[in-house]
């Protein structure tokens, strides 16, 4: 059996048992207590980092307990249950653990879902329907591991764990102490100042997009399209491992700050790849999602926020930790990066799709002391401005509206503008948000930093249903006295708004969707396809592009001396359920299955590279490839703009033409937000390569079966190239 | 698979659009046919590859085509009808397949005013069902080399 089956199992599951069935009285499961206790182990080495050690599920990884589970498996047997896990799971790395350590898990998830264990072991023929044996409600013992799967049940709302990202995952991977374990000191480093910020110097990249305006755009023009064939590799480093690597590599002074997995930040020599100094923050993380995409650099310090939602300012020079702030407890946690304004430094937060009391807000800090300054919640509370657009939910069940991508600013206007995402669960059946806007979500915010006052706010998608994200970067370009931020998200529209009011001035579709069956160019108005609009859970529906984007969270660049915006864009497409959600603090999650497909009229290229004029919203080139690509663009005033595939290649096109001029392959997927600096009057060019990726490595791990990538390979590199000497 | 989804009922405003006049000349649609590939534990079996061709004519849509690649023998060949592209609708026929891991397919079919509708907003999709992939196997949406 295979998932084809399952789709048509949801309608049966939908129309006769309206969630509710009685679970055989006493009935012993088809396993031991032993394969549960080892699966127990099994399962935080090689499925909690995604699933979360609670099965509460996070971020794409349903959650594997509760009515989640009982609408994916209640009707289903153990043995398509097993059957699945055992060719599909660890996502990434399917059907690479050993037979027994698949039955031992599965074994696992059944009692820590309420089937007793007897004295039969469980195989994988073992064929009994999983509702018969198991109902869903999280048996807190087992999950905990100290007494028997078969001890009496406790009562449920005891089922949380302690913790979440970070707790008890240190368990099957290697020892990794924690603490300040490289001492040394920068010696040339210079504090950073607010002008230094407002107009970085040629040869830094001194925070996430490089400026303020969000452009990856450096002006550095040593390398060009004619010499790039030249460039040679300077150094590497093998950074932390496991998670995702999604950095951005920052640069003063010629120093690399860089932030690990582990929520580890080192300091490196950038000219040499000589390590200066190490602080290993942690926690160590179990989540799937690395490090974080951005350090923040002001005065003497450097600012990381972390994967257990805390904000840390460290002295540049050292590593030594100054501060630390708590913004949120796990599975909260922040990976979106940090940016400083007027003394302050932002973060945004996510791991919001779990219900929580205190939701999902962005929030400053005083770089000096790190105390909190303000607040602004993303998810509306009942009785505040836009808290009457959620369909009555209670505050607590307002998941999403996560901001996981950090902001941009304009100094002239004062005003910081950021992105937020989809109200969670992903699907507004799953969520029972109707059809009702859920503000802030899929939103557009300008806010105050000095007083996180909303200034205005432009929703791109009300009531967003299919996570078609638009949470990504917003970039602020200027024609004559036009003041405008672009944004894409998703769907794969390019958005122009006036910054200096949320005016809506432009939409552009930049590949094929299908889930609007109406979009208004003058308004920006889109309205869902029908039978989108009528979803039910447990149903799937076609969504074109899939929550691998249109556009993802590879940022694009706005190249200034043509005008284009070079745009990374994905094709693929899913068939999309949503799971039923227990409506309870600590449930919610994204509570979807997805099944992915090529995008039709693409000859299954998943990768496009597109340059659109912002003042025109004309493409100027476009093309495609096979493998989508996992690094955000960065483009320079040599005219070369460079890009890191799936398939490991890093390019470099010619910005004014699109035309691939160099590439070279690297160790892994390339993947993170390069940079390029400046040493001694020489240009360098740092990109990241290593794993994870969410939605823009799944789909293309399941689809292109012909690209074949390292075998359980969890290693993140840097590569530092430059022109020969 | 998808015979039990939901069904989809178009905008009244499409079907008016679209008395296709039977004094109209032949369209020409293409499409390949990609696998179905859905997940990891579906991904291995639905492999192949295949183009499809087909001739509107008044109302009547003649296809043909080949396949090759499959893992397991052809076991039908469907026409089903979305209201756009990407979107898998009810079966509305069957075309004419040997079975086998290659092949050729052939066959025609009348469609009513919204099914044409569909066929010009790219929701008519031909797929290929196998012994190991008996939801679907290969699928290709039709398109005209305008679209
Ligand atoms: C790298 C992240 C990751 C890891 C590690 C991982 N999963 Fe998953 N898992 C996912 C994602 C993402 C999905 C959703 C896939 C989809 O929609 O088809 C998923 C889906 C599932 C599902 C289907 C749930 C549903 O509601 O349909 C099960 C069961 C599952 N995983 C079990 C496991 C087990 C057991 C392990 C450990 C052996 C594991 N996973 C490891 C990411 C992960």
């Amino acid at each position: 059996m295979n998932r084809n089956g399952k789709m048509i199992g949801f309608a049966v599951i939908a129309a006769s048992l309206g969630g509710a069935y009685a679970l055989a009285q006493g009935a012993t499961g088809p396993m031991t207590q032993a394969q549960v206790t080892a699966g127990r182990a099994d399962y935080i080495a090689n499925c909690a980092g995604c699933h979360a050690p609670g099965l509460t599920g996070a971020g794409d990884a349903p959650a594997l307990t509760g009515a989640t589970f009982n609408s994916a498996w209640a009707d289903k047997s153990t043995k398509e249950m097993h059957q699945f896990i055992s060719t599909s799971m660890p996502y990434g790395n399917a059907g690479q653990l050993s037979p027994a350590t698949y039955t031992n898990i599965v074994s696992y998830i059944l009692a820590a879902n309420g089937a007793k264990p007897g004295d039969k072991p469980f195989t994988k023929d073992t064929d009994v329907k999983v509702s018969t044996i198991a109902d869903g409600k999280i048996v807190a013992a087992v999950l905990a591991g100290t007494v028997p799967a078969a001890a009496p049940r406790p009562a449920a709302g005891a089922a949380r764990p302690a913790g979440g990202d970070g707790d008890g995952g240190g368990r099957g991977a290697p020892a990794f102490n924690l603490g300040h374990t490289v001492q040394g000191t920068v010696k040339n480093y210079s504090d950073v100042t607010d002008d230094n910020l407002k107009k970085p110097a040629d040869g830094d990249w001194l925070m996430f997009r490089r400026n303020y305006q969000g452009w990856s755009y450096s002006p550095l023009n040593q390398i060009t399209p004619d010499n790039v064939k030249n460039l040679q590799l300077k150094w590497s480093w093998a950074m932390v491992g496991g998670g995702a690597v999604e950095v951005t590599p920052i640069v003063h002074d010629g120093i690399m700050f860089l932030s690990n997995s582990n929520n580890t930040v080192q300091a490196l020599d950038a000219k040499t790849g000589e390590l200066i100094w190490e602080n290993r923050l942690g926690p160590v993380q179990t989540s799937a999602y690395g490090a974080t995409r951005s350090l923040g650099l002001y005065k003497n310090k450097v600012f990381v926020a972390t994967t257990d939602a805390k904000i840390h300012g460290l002295d540049a020079r050292t590593g030594k930790e100054l501060w630390s702030t708590t913004i949120d407890t796990p599975p909260k946690s922040e990976t979106g990066g940090v940016m400083v304004i007027n003394g302050k430094v932002l973060t945004g937060l996510m791991g919001c799709d779990q219900y929580s009391v205190t939701g999902c807000y962005i929030s400053a800090y005083d770089t000096e002391t790190g105390k909190q300054l303000w607040k602004f919640q993303t998810n509306a509370r009942t009785g505040t401005p836009g808290g009457d657009t959620w369909n009555g939910l209670p505050d607590e069940l307002r998941g999403g509206t996560d901001t996981w991508i950090a902001g941009t600013y304009d100094p002239e206007l004062n005003t910081t503008y950021w992105g937020t995402a989809q109200a969670k669960p992903w699907l507004r059946a799953s969520r029972g948000t109707a059809d009702k806007a859920a503000l802030f979500s899929t939103s557009t915010l300008a806010l105050d930093p000095d007083t996180g006052k909303l200034k205005w706010y432009f929703q791109h998608i009300p009531g967003e249903s299919l996570d078609l994200d638009e949470v990504y970067e917003r970039v602020l370009i200027d024609h004559g006295a036009s003041k405008e931020v672009f944004t894409i998200g998703k769907t794969g529209f390019l958005w122009k708004l006036d910054r200096v009011t949320g005016k809506f001035l432009g939409i552009k579709p930049t590949v094929f969707q299908n889930v609007f069956a109406k979009v208004d160019e003058k308004t920006g108005a889109l309205e869902y396809r029908k039978d989108i609009l009528e979803q039910k859970t447990n149903q799937y529906y076609s969504s074109c592009p899939g929550p691998e984007g249109g556009h993802d969270w590879q940022a694009t660049s706005y190249h200034q001396p043509t005008d284009n915006l070079i745009i990374p864009l994905s094709q693929s497409c899913v068939m999309i359920a949503g799971r039923d959600v227990d409506k309870k603090i600590g449930s919610g999650g994204t509570a979807a299955t997805q099944l992915f497909f090529f995008m039709p009229g693409t000859n299954q290229n998943m990768g496009r590279l597109t340059a659109v004029n912002t003042a025109t919203m004309a493409t100027t080139w476009t093309w495609q490839q096979r493998s989508p690509f996992l690094t955000s663009v960065i483009s320079t005033g040599g005219g070369v703009a460079f890009i890191g595939d799936f398939d490991r290649n890093f390019k470099a096109v010619d910005a004014k033409t699109g035309k691939i001029v160099w590439q070279t392959r690297l160790g892994q997927m390339v993947e993170g937000y390069p940079s390029t600096f400046a040493i001694d009057g020489k240009q360098y060019l740092a990109v990241t390569a290593g794993t994870g990726g969410g939605s823009p490595f799944q789909k293309p791990s399941t689809l292109l079966t012909d690209v074949h990538r390292p075998l359980n390979g969890t290693g993140h590199e840097v590569y530092v190239f430059g022109l020969p000497d | 698979m998808f015979r039990q989804r939901t069904h989809y009922v178009l905008i009244a405003g499409l079907v008016s659009l679209l008395a296709a006049p039977a004094f109209a000349a032949d369209v020409q649609y293409s499409t390949p046919l990609d696998p179905v590939a859905f997940d990891n534990s579906t991904v291995k079996n639905n492999v192949g590859t295949g183009e499809i061709t087909a001739t509107l004519s008044g109302k009547t849509l003649t296809v043909t085509g080949k396949y090759s690649g499959l893992s397991s023998a052809a076991t039908k060949a469907e026409v089903k009808i979305g209201p756009v592209m990407g979107v898998p609708g009810p079966v509305v026929g069957e075309l004419k397949i040997p079975g086998g891991m290659s092949g050729d397919i052939s066959g025609s079919i009348t469609l009513t005013s919204a099914q044409l509708a569909s066929l010009n907003k790219g929701g008519v999709s031909v797929v290929i069902n196998s012994e190991k992939a008996p939801n679907g196997n290969l699928w290709g949406w039709l398109q005209t080399a305008a679209q």
